[in-house]
């Protein structure tokens, strides 16, 4: 974007310190503390499976009774009431005396393995061989705020740190030019509980998850505003450096005030990381095919997910892409309606996502997980819908550091409430850390007196062994 | 970062815990499952021998050789401290370095030229006319009142899903600001704001007891007794950390696994206002304490489980703030204003030494003791212990004046005395004081994002500076707004609007405003005693490139270019005047002078320059 005037801001920039030291001040400047956190405490490299997540957060919450978790007796009962025998349920909104609703798309079974996968997923399924589903996961809240937050910072309550704060915190950033935490929201809305769910609670500002978006402006106030040139930026951020070189020097180089000025060379790098990163023009017509970039109902959601691609590839650690606006998969009035919406908007490109990582050599040091923060109910709502349940539901998790081909758990007959091999979502979590080298008891941030932890206080939280490859 | 499992202490307390603690009280009946009793450990005199809750005494002044330099009694208490090491405190700093000390830690605002030749008139005697001054005016209050609003974790909307508006909120906001100019005595305004509706005048107390009801909430949560029972376990904990600076939310589902607090003594808390908070009803809002004519029982709740409620529990103080021989049982009808006014009286050693060490954070960015909401076991010692005693029964013995205390910190030396960029031998100090452990020199600080935008407002004319009334919106960035349900946040009807103070931007608890949010404010889910600071590229993006700064840029570019009739070295100067409120250096002079006599448009280049001058160090932190 502006070579030659970049080198000549960095020349005045420069000021002899590595961009490994910037990574880590900017990393760090919470309490004054200007070094890293000593990652040996719970990171080990020899037990690191992955490199990098992607989560396909899927808002709303997709019916896993009508996806990834088959249910003969449910197709049997339709119609019917609630049989006694499953006890009293709490429900968002009082359906648990509504008739049961048999799943609407029948599922067949795909691959070597046999995994079964409803018809809505026609090119997921082709994935079946590679897929690890948890059929057993199950959270606290039937409500969507408290759940979000739930999977994303493992505690109903606002302001804690989401998941890829802690990763980010916990390992540190591969990209000095780029954030290690990238949040791709969906452009049609925004989700049930707000950016907290990507905040970095209280943990330093700069693990929080940066949005992104496609387009000429991916980052907030990445270019210069309308009114000032590239040319007047680039003259006041070299007018800047100078004079904050003059005023540390008078100052014992403090390390804050040097941080700093580094941050300024990170903006600056960013102003052309960024738009390259999101200049998806190099892209491959068979590659743009294959994250459904040529077809309406799939470009928009293809896009992010080959963004997503983009950004493991240079080196962001974490990063989540959202599918579903306000309301997204909460699909209470009519599953049929509401899923065959969203699931023909991210079939393709989810399917082009796994084919590509696999292409490029990114599969094995990368954990896909899809999901949403709860699954639906058996009952029917207004006849043809679903209500929230967190219960029991499913995820999956992919990518070649996950047992392939693999359903892990059960819910109860009718997928009411998670019956077998329960997975909490903390111990969701603690795996996402193991897979990642981090060890999820050993994690922590000293806050208010106490080791903080994305697990929560207890010793009780224990990974999944039988997820791993 | 510390481990706290590693101390002794408190390997001995969680072993007591385990085996060794003789049975005191078997209290709450056992859940249904028949799990066992539980068993309160009792307060041993071993924990209440830990320094925060020792009664309060004030200490005598320590021996100091040399005493010329000391303005009052702070000063011989780091004095001491500085002589172990063979330091003195610094210079004094320039009337420049103090009127931009000064000016921001009390008005959060620049000092313009005007301030500096207040001070140097008559410097060093200026000095504390020029407090008095600063102390008196209302944008002190304005300022103030952030740090409680933190603390408060005040937001005008719930939070959640839908982020409703609470209406009226902005009263608490206004409340506390008035407050702090007034200089409500500190034991008076914790009164007001636990059980300000108790109080004679007690229509004021819907607005103070708001502090109790400011956190998050859910109302259209289909568990209305679960919303309550949140509510209230949140309340009780805030009201811990606040006012007692211990980390009371710990022990509401178990013992505190370190400090002294008891299970039982988090429901004994709680106990204090559970007949002040009502039944919630689906999306209705319960904004502020008021008596229930048919309260709800008071319970232990196992595990911190609504589902785990136990036996009634009578209200009570925490134990181990009491002395031994104390009853700490609070008579159940009037119990919330007893608890209130135990909260300040000589039998609590706590109260004082926190909010002391709240206000010296305001002004040293850090506090005596780690950190000011948690004064327990795990914290360790102050690096003053003597002084902050000194400091709470100065203000016990002054009614309470807060105002007291800054004026006492403000006066001495050591807050006055040079900075990093006036200490003369500062390498020298910074090899005996490597920590800052004994404040060798004064520290200085990065602005605050909401200081940051009202100092950009204030240089470039724009601010502002109605007071008070319902928060504002100011432009928000369209790519922010569509991640908002539908008019969360609409543009202001008043243009004007857009420019008064930080404080009165209207503070929604799902999106903070974008500089406070890059500047590390925090996002009013929690309690927050000490902000982070981190350095990020978002911040450095924010500065250079939102339209914000190139407004205020342009702004300055114009009033330098009337102040200067044509002259282009009048303009460098009046903008380095403008900015950094001292006059310009030649260095700085000819570094900007090269940029204006390039050929381009003249006025773009003085823009250039402004906006440099918003990005520099030197704008961004205070020495």
């Amino acid at each position: 974007m502006h070579t030659p005037s970049r080198r000549r801001f960095l020349q005045y920039a420069g000021g002899g310190i590595g961009n490994l030291a910037l990574a880590s001040m900017l990393a760090n400047e919470a309490h004054g503390d200007t070094t890293l956190p000593d990652y040996s405490q719970w990171y080990d490299a020899k037990r690191a499976k992955v490199k990098r997540v992607i989560w396909l957060f899927m808002h709303g919450g997709p019916s896993h009774v009508d996806l990834f978790d088959p249910k003969p007796v449910l197709s049997k009962l339709n119609g019917q009431l609630l049989p006694d025998s499953f006890g009293s349920v709490r429900t968002r909104r009082k359906v648990a005396t509504n008739p049961l609703l048999g799943p609407i798309k029948p599922f067949r079974r795909h691959g070597e393995s046999g995994l079964e996968i409803s018809e809505f997923l026609p090119h997921i399924a082709k994935h079946a061989d590679e897929l690890c589903v948890v059929r057993s996961l199950h959270g606290d809240s039937v409500n969507h705020p408290q759940s979000v937050y739930q999977m994303n910072t493992g505690s109903i309550l606002m302001g804690r740190p989401s998941v890829g704060s802690w990763v980010a915190y916990g390992l540190g950033s591969e990209n000095q030019d780029l954030p290690a935490f990238v949040v791709l929201p969906d452009p049609r809305g925004g989700l049930k509980g707000g950016p907290p769910a990507w905040g970095s609670g209280f943990l330093p500002a700069s693990y929080q998850g940066v949005t992104m978006r496609s387009g000429p402006n991916p980052i907030l106030h990445l270019n210069p505003p309308k009114g000032f040139s590239n040319q007047q930026q680039l003259r006041a951020l070299e007018i800047a450096q100078k004079l904050n070189q003059a005023h540390l020097a008078k100052r014992e180089n403090d390390d804050e005030l040097l941080a700093r000025i580094k941050s300024y060379e990170l903006a600056f790098r960013m102003q052309s990381a960024a738009p390259e990163l999101v200049d998806l023009s190099q892209e491959s017509k068979s590659t743009r095919r294959q994250y459904g970039l040529d077809q309406k109902h799939t470009s928009e959601f293809g896009t992010r997910c080959l963004l997503a691609r983009r950004m493991i590839e240079r080196g962001v650690r974490f990063v989540q892409v959202y599918s579903g606006d306000t309301n997204g998969w909460d699909a209470h009035k009519d599953v049929l309606k509401n899923h065959s919406e969203y699931c023909s908007a991210t079939d393709l490109p989810v399917s082009g996502l796994l084919s590509d990582l696999k292409q490029r050599g990114l599969w094995d040091d990368t954990l896909v997980i899809w999901g949403g923060e709860f699954g639906r109910m058996p009952m029917s709502e207004q006849g043809k819908g679903r209500d929230h349940n967190p219960w029991g539901y499913c995820c999956f998790l992919t990518g070649g550091a996950v047992r392939p081909g693999y359903a892990h758990g059960a819910t109860d007959e009718i997928g009411l409430r998670a019956a077998e091999d329960k997975v909490h979502v903390r111990n969701l979590h603690a795996t996402i850390l193991h897979l990642l080298g981090i060890d999820h008891e050993a994690l922590s941030y000293f806050h208010n007196g106490l080791d903080e932890r994305l697990i929560g206080p207890t010793d009780d939280v224990e990974i999944v062994p039988e997820l791993l490859a | 970062m510390k481990r706290p499992m590693e101390s002794s202490l408190v390997c001995l307390l969680i072993l007591g815990h385990l085996v060794s603690f003789p049975p005191q009280v078997a209290c709450a009946s056992p859940p249904e499952d028949g799990e066992t009793l539980v068993v309160e450990p009792e307060v041993t005199e071993d924990d209440r021998d830990h320094w925060s809750l020792r009664p309060l005494t004030r200490p005598t002044l320590p021996d100091v050789k040399n005493t010329t330099v000391l303005a009052n009694a702070i000063d011989y208490f780091v004095a001491a401290q500085l002589e172990e090491v063979g330091l003195e405190h610094s210079s004094l700093a320039s009337p420049a370095s103090l009127a931009r000390r000064l000016k921001y830690d009390l008005h959060g605002l620049p000092p313009t030229l005007s301030d500096v030749r207040q001070l140097e008139d008559r410097f060093p005697e200026s000095v504390s006319d020029y407090i008095e001054q600063l102390l008196s005016d209302m944008a002190f209050g304005e300022h103030a009142a952030q740090a409680w609003l933190d603390l408060a974790r005040f937001a005008e909307t719930d939070g959640f899903e839908h982020d409703k508006v609470r209406k009226g909120a902005w009263r608490y906001r206004d409340w506390v600001i008035n407050a702090m100019n007034e200089d409500m005595p500190y034991d008076e305004f914790v009164r007001q704001q636990l059980a300000g509706d108790l109080l004679p005048n007690s229509k004021q107390g819907a607005v103070s007891t708001m502090f109790c009801m400011c956190g998050p909430d859910m109302p259209d949560i289909n568990e209305q007794d679960l919303r309550r029972h949140d509510k209230l376990n949140e309340l009780t904990g805030t009201v811990g950390a606040v006012f007692l600076g211990l980390q009371f939310q710990c022990a509401q589902c178990h013992d505190h696994k370190y400090d002294p607090i008891s299970q039982l003594d988090f429901y004994r808390l709680r106990a204090v206002f559970e007949s002040s908070v009502p039944l919630m009803k689906r999306d209705r809002h319960v904004l502020s304490l008021a008596e229930q004519s048919d309260p709800e029982t008071a319970k232990f709740y196992h595990r911190g489980d609504l589902s785990g409620a136990g036996k009634a529990v009578e209200p009570g103080i925490p134990r181990l703030a009491l002395p031994a021989e104390k009853d700490h049982r609070l008579e159940s009808t009037r119990a919330r204003l007893l608890f209130a006014s135990w909260l300040c009286s000589p039998d609590n050693p706590l109260t004082a030494r926190v909010i002391v060490n709240r206000i010296w954070q305001q002004h040293f960015g850090r506090s005596l003791s780690e950190n000011p909401s948690d004064l327990g076991v795990v914290a360790g010692s102050p690096t003053h212990p003597q002084l902050l005693d000194w400091l709470a029964s100065e203000l016990v013995s002054a009614d309470w004046s807060l105002k007291h205390i800054h004026r006492l910190i403000l006066n001495s030396r050591t807050y006055q005395q040079a900075g990093k960029n006036e200490s003369q031998d500062l390498a020298f100090r910074v090899k005996k004081d490597p920590d800052f452990q004994r404040y060798a020199f004064y520290p200085g600080r990065r602005l605050s994002g909401e200081e940051i935008r009202d100092s950009m407002l204030s240089i470039s004319g724009l601010l502002e500076r109605e007071r008070g009334g319902p928060g504002v919106f100011p432009p928000l960035p369209p790519e922010l707004r569509s991640t908002l349900l539908k008019n969360q946040w609409s543009a202001q009807k008043h243009e004007k609007d857009a420019y008064r103070r930080s404080i009165y931007t209207f503070a929604r608890r799902n999106l903070r405003y974008p500089i406070f949010d890059a500047f590390d404010r925090p996002d009013a889910g929690a309690s927050c005693a000490v902000r982070n600071k981190s350095t990020t590229a978002t911040q450095s993006l924010y500065l250079l490139n939102s339209p914000f700064t190139l407004e205020c840029a342009q702004k300055c570019a114009t009033i330098v270019v009337n102040n200067s009739n044509g002259k282009i070295e009048r303009e460098v100067d009046s903008l380095i005047e403008l900015i950094y409120g001292r006059p310009a250096d030649e260095a700085e002079r000819e570094e900007l002078l090269a940029i204006l006599r390039t050929p381009e448009n003249l006025a773009a280049s003085l823009v250039t320059a402004a906006v440099a001058l918003f990005n520099t160090n030197e704008f961004l932190y205070v020495d």
